[in-house]
This record gives C-alpha cells, sequence and structure tokens, in this order.
C-alpha cells in the first residue's frame, strides 16, 4: 500500500537553506574568505606605531653609522693613494650615505601613508632626531613593512662602505704605457 | 511534559550546546572577541604564526595571515630575528598555507601583548594606513 509523505514548506526551506551552507562551506577559497573576513584582528595603535616608528628611524641610523665608522677608519689609514683623492672618495662615500638614509627615511614615510609633498619635512624631522638622540638605544621586532625597508638600506649602505673602503685602500695598477 | 517533549526541548539543545561550545573560543568569537594567533612549531625547527584552522577530521592545519621568523643578526634593527609576511616570496604563495598535521611539533596560542602580536598588529596599521 502506497503511502503519502507529506514535508511542510519550512522544512523545504530549512533544508535549503542547511545545503547552502554546506555547499559555500565546502568551497575551500569561499569557506577561507569567509572565515578569515569574519576572524578578528587587532590593529596597533597611534602611540604603538610611533613607537614603531621611532625604532626603524634608529636602526636606520645604526645602519648608518656602521658604515660611516668604516669608511672613517679606513680614511685614518695610511693609504696608498693620494690625500686628495681619499679625501673626494671619502666625501663622495658620506654623501652617497646621506642620500641612502634619506631614501630610506622617505620610504618609512610613505609607509606610515604620508603624502608626496609631507615627506620631505617628515625626512628633515626624522634626520634632526636622529642626530639628536642618537641610535644605541632600544630595539624592537619590526613590522615586516618596516623591517624591509631598514633590511634594504642596510644593503646598499654595506655595500656604499665597502666600495668606498676599497677605492680608498687598493693602490691604483700600473698602468701598461708607465 | 512527555519523555518525548523532555527530548526534544531540554536534551536536544543541550547536546547541541554542548558540542558548540567545546569547540568555541569566546573569547574570539567573530565580530566581538579578540584576535586569536597562533604559533605553530615544525619538526624541522621553522616557526610559523597566523590565524589557526584545526580541524580533527582533517590530516592538514590551515594557517591565514601567516608570519614567520628571518635572521636578521645581520641587520641594524638590534633583534636577531625579524618578523616576514608570508606572501612575499619569489613565487608569492597566496595567504593560505597548510601544513601537514605530522609535521608539526607543537601549536601555541600567542599572547596579544608579545612582540609578535605588537608586530602584526603594526603591520596591519601600516597596511590600512596606505
Amino acid at each position: 500500500m502506497d503511502r503519502q509523505i507529506r514535508i511542510s514548506g519550512r522544512v523545504v526551506v530549512a533544508a535549503a537553506a542547511v545545503l547552502l551552507v554546506v555547499a559555500v562551506f565546502a568551497i575551500p577559497a569561499t569557506r577561507d574568505r569567509i572565515v578569515s573576513g569574519f576572524a578578528p584582528r587587532t590593529v596597533a595603535s597611534a602611540a604603538e606605531l610611533a613607537e614603531q616608528r621611532d625604532h626603524t628611524e634608529r636602526s636606520i641610523a645604526r645602519g648608518y653609522k656602521k658604515a660611516l665608522d668604516q669608511l672613517s677608519t679606513a680614511r685614518r689609514l695610511r693609504l696608498p693613494i693620494p690625500e686628495a683623492e681619499a679625501d673626494r672618495i671619502f666625501r663622495s662615500s658620506v654623501a652617497q650615505l646621506g642620500s641612502l638614509r634619506r631614501e630610506a627615511l622617505g620610504a618609512v614615510g610613505e609607509a606610515y601613508g604620508l603624502g608626496q609633498a609631507d615627506i620631505p619635512a617628515y625626512v628633515a624631522q626624522a634626520e634632526a632626531r636622529i642626530e639628536r638622540l642618537g641610535s644605541d638605544t632600544g630595539s624592537a621586532l619590526l613590522a615586516p613593512r618596516l623591517y624591509a625597508i631598514v633590511l634594504r638600506f642596510d644593503q646598499l649602505a654595506q655595500d656604499t662602505a665597502d666600495k668606498g673602503t676599497e677605492a680608498m685602500t687598493i693602490a691604483p695598477s700600473p698602468s701598461p704605457g708607465r | 511534559m512527555t519523555v518525548k517533549e523532555l527530548g526534544r526541548w531540554v536534551l536536544v539543545p543541550f547536546l547541541a550546546g554542548a558540542i558548540v561550545s567545546a569547540n568555541t573560543d569566546v573569547g574570539a568569537l567573530p565580530f566581538s572577541g579578540v584576535e586569536r594567533l597562533a604559533a605553530v612549531f615544525l619538526l624541522d625547527g621553522q616557526a610559523y604564526f597566523g590565524h589557526l584552522e584545526d580541524l580533527p577530521w582533517s590530516d592538514t592545519l590551515v594557517l591565514r595571515d601567516v608570519y614567520y621568523f628571518e635572521d636578521a643578526r645581520k641587520a641594524s634593527t638590534g633583534m636577531p630575528v625579524a618578523l616576514v609576511k608570508r606572501g612575499r616570496e619569489i613565487h608569492q604563495p597566496v595567504d593560505t598555507m597548510r601544513i601537514r598535521r605530522d609535521k608539526v611539533l607543537g601549536i601555541e596560542r600567542i599572547s596579544q601583548t608579545s612582540v609578535v602580536s605588537r608586530a602584526v598588529a603594526a603591520e596591519r596599521a601600516l597596511e590600512r594606513a596606505r
């Protein structure tokens, strides 16, 4: 004997809703987007950001000082090149270091959302702050974006210091015509 | 109240509530909770930080918004390690990372006041500032 099964409209709607949710969550990309979109995320306060900026500036100052110390040490040696030439190389290398430092500080300003018009003023203030406060105090785990700026500056500053040191300390090889 | 009604209105909600609450961190509920960052330590010594999805029936763990440590002894930050966000490598992986469960040495929840949490929070603030 055939029995008639009755299903109410509400049950059908509820079942469809459950199926829809299961289907959405079964697709990994969709689930990832939903889960990561809903997850609570902590964002640093203005004071914490200022602290990170301070540590970043000090890190750049440390990298600058290290490169400058290397060049100064090389300049104090008895060099195989004329004094005037050594001075020229030293001054040129120091100028390059200053330029790299300004670029790095400009990148920090950019990371903090400063407009292009505001960056030169920030760089000037940061340079004055670095000169005043020095670089010896404090260290912190930097935000990856800020660490990338410091790392890039370190590499370029070290490269500049190495090239300047090499140019000052290696005697020019005699040309075949001499 | 009949036994059938008791089962329907008391036992079923009780069991459902017990199952849900046992698998839910009330401190990390969407929209209202605090962030829950986890550290996953692998057998090879590498550690990854991020939002962990650890489903008991899956043989992989899922990490989202992933960060890891990099040797920074040569950098002028004054720290032996630096925090790097996964996704900026040469192969540019998308943010989700799946880790085989049998390669995991341990999992720990990270404090909100830890240096890692604070660096991650700063990174987010900088992302918003741009």
